[in-house]
């Protein structure tokens, strides 16, 4: 029996939990140790239920989301190939 | 052959178009060329579409809209394909990525593997790199690439270069809006949208909506959906453009990156841009929330109401706002069995009363103080465990029973879509009433140097005030372009004081105050801070 909380990485609640009773308390940190907001969807469904057990677990963490950086949906490599070169 | 589509249906007709045979794993399935691989798929009662990545989960039809990575399949051999957003055509071989055996499950649990190890293992030295990979792939089941690339999917080596006036992010009720008032005006503009018709989240609503009689009320949302897309059409200075979806945003160049259809790229710039990419839905966490057979009210919606495929016999809903409410009521429509509404929240629900009454007089349960504790079932959902809860939200002990469905609809509220408004370096700010995070605006709806906000991607409200705003800020766009002729300023009083007259009842004063909290006078003071 599994709760999920992000569907791309099968992150279950109780790794967010355990990751942020060893320190990795805040929505950055909390990326890089589980994964959650870097799959397929980018944090479409995970963000929003991370973030709310976070502010469980510790009440004045700070609501926010993670560094926003493009290509915002998936693209096949064959786009990001085309173009001329510019400096 | 099972075939879960809906024929007669009371309020929608369902013009599929031409009926065509797809193959899953070499099997023929009955399909429609208006239908995405998904949708076909579920019609003919295909309910595990792929495995989850560590685990290897059974995971179904889930957001329906290109959000998740449940429907992930190898689409004329070319692996992890989104299905949902897939459109069938004649002799399209769809195959389901294979993975390992069910028993490597348990052993990938006990390692505790943190997900980055799945990319990054084994890439040093580069002799066991090849093999490795070989074996990754294989555990985590994200299929193989093809060994030969065919001929038509190599692009072609060039980037559309489009410059306009206006662009407009997001073909729902408040993009639709900006794009008439502006393009009426004459200001060149494009209207994207990443899905395959225009009219977001309207093509689903087949309710009545009321409020507002001069802008929305007594039309059923879809009709209203049509009736401005066709507006839209009218006009020659808006282009329209579907299956096109924004990536990306550099201010510095100001460019827009677009993907449009076959994987083509456009580089967009244009002089304003408005943001009305609407809103993500929310979720819950509870025992087995990934099974086939939960889905959010999107998904469901998109399913009945779009493709006209029922979701199953017999289901539940969670939530409490309109739109819990609203899938009841299209399920019903549609002919299938709501067990009740289970709404986690106290004395009423926060939906309009109308709503819940509606529902109520049909024979389903609108029971508040309730929330899921568990999906039953080990390859889709068999049942579920309902919980009463108390005031803080834990579950009473002793109040647990088990309620027989098929599905699970989960419609507990949106949250704005965060992500494209942040790439223009706004000021943003976490406000609970609103949904989630939103950017700090002025009173024109400007958020950054050359961008706007309207719907839900700003503040989650409803279809009126989606439609007003976006006709506001079409509005302000074109003040700010030059382009305003001598109607400007009294249609945006019109506008304003609907609007106004909207968020009047007594329901509103706190979503009204949480907006005055987050609207300044100067913005520029905000965005250069």
């Amino acid at each position: 029996m599994k709760k999920i909380v992000c569907r791309c990485h099968d992150v279950t609640e109780s790794d967010i939990i355990a990751a942020i009773d060893s320190g990795y308390d805040d929505i950055e940190s909390l990326k890089r140790i589980t994964g959650i907001t870097t799959g397929h969807c980018q944090g479409k469904t995970c963000l929003s239920l991370a973030l709310g057990i976070l502010r469980q677990r510790k009440k004045d963490s700070p609501m926010g989301s993670t560094k926003i950086r493009a290509p915002i949906d998936p693209i096949t490599l064959g786009s990001l190939t085309t173009g001329e070169e510019t400096n | 052959m099972v075939d879960l589509r809906i024929y007669k249906h009371p309020i929608l007709e369902f013009d599929r178009g031409n009926e065509v045979t797809i193959y899953l794993d070499g099997k023929p399935i009955k399909a429609f060329e208006t239908e995405t691989v998904a949708a076909a798929l579920y019609a003919s009662g295909l309910k595990e579409f792929s495995r989850s990545i560590k685990y290897r989960r059974p995971r179904g039809f889930y957001c329906a809209i290109g959000r998740c990575s449940a429907c992930m399949m190898e689409v004329d051999e070319v692996p992890n394909v989104r299905t949902c957003v897939t459109m069938c055509k004649e002799g399209l071989q769809v195959k389901t990525q294979k993975y390992p055996a069910r028993f490597l499950a348990p052993i990938m649990n006990l390692m505790k593997l943190p997900p980055a190890v799945y990319m990054r293992l084994l890439t040093k030295p580069q002799i066991i790199y090849k093999p490795a990979m070989m074996v990754m792939r294989q555990l985590t089941g994200i299929g193989t690439l093809q060994k030969k690339v065919p001929a038509d999917s190599i692009v072609e080596n060039k980037v559309e270069k489009i410059s306009t006036e206006f662009l407009v992010v997001g073909g729902g009720p408040s993009g639709l809006q900006a794009a008439i008032e502006a393009g009426k005006r004459g200001v060149k503009t494009l209207l994207i949208d990443d899905k395959d018709r225009l009219g977001g989240q309207l093509v689903k609503q087949t309710h009545t909506f009321f409020s507002d009689v001069k802008y929305a009320a007594g039309k059923r949302g879809f009709k209203l959906g049509e009736q401005m897309i066709a507006k839209v059409n009218e006009f020659d200075s808006v282009q329209t453009r579907t299956l096109t979806t924004a990536v990306g945003y550099y201010p510095k160049e100001n460019i827009m990156m677009l993907t449009g259809p076959n994987n083509t790229t456009v580089q967009v710039q244009a002089e304003k841009y408005l943001v009305s990419t609407g809103a993500y839905e929310k979720t819950l966490v509870f025992d087995n929330n990934d099974l086939p057979g939960v889905y959010g009210a999107g998904g469901v919606q998109t399913l009945l109401n779009v493709f006209g495929i029922k979701p199953g016999n017999k289901g539940i809903i969670l939530g409490t706002g309109n739109v819990a409410l609203m899938v009841a009521y299209h399920l019903l429509q549609a002919g299938v069995e709501v067990e009740g509404v289970y709404a986690p929240s106290f004395r009423r629900v926060r939906g309009y009363f109308v709503h819940a009454a509606k529902i109520k007089r049909h024979g389903i349960p609108v029971v508040t103080r309730h929330t899921i504790q568990k999906a039953i079932g080990t390859k889709y959902v068999e049942g579920a465990i309902i919980t009463g809860i108390d005031r803080n939200y834990n579950p009473i002990p002793g109040s647990q029973r088990k309620v027989d469905c098929d599905f699970i609809c989960i419609g507990v509220g949106l949250s704005p879509a965060y992500d494209l408004v942040q790439l223009f370096n706004p000021k943003m700010e976490y406000v609970g009433t609103l949904g989630g995070l939103v950017p700090i605006r002025d009173k024109t709806f400007r958020f950054s140097e050359n961008a706007y906000i309207a719907g839900d991607c700003g503040s989650i409200e409803e279809a009126t005030t989606a439609v007003l705003e976006g006709g506001l800020a079409g509005l302000y766009v074109t003040q700010a372009l030059g382009k305003a002729d001598n109607t400007v300023d009294d249609t945006i009083e019109e506008y304003t004081e609907a609007l106004e007259e909207d968020r009047s009842s007594p329901f509103s004063t706190q979503l009204v105050e949480a907006l005055k909290s987050i609207t300044v006078n100067d913005i520029t003071e905000v965005i250069n801070q």
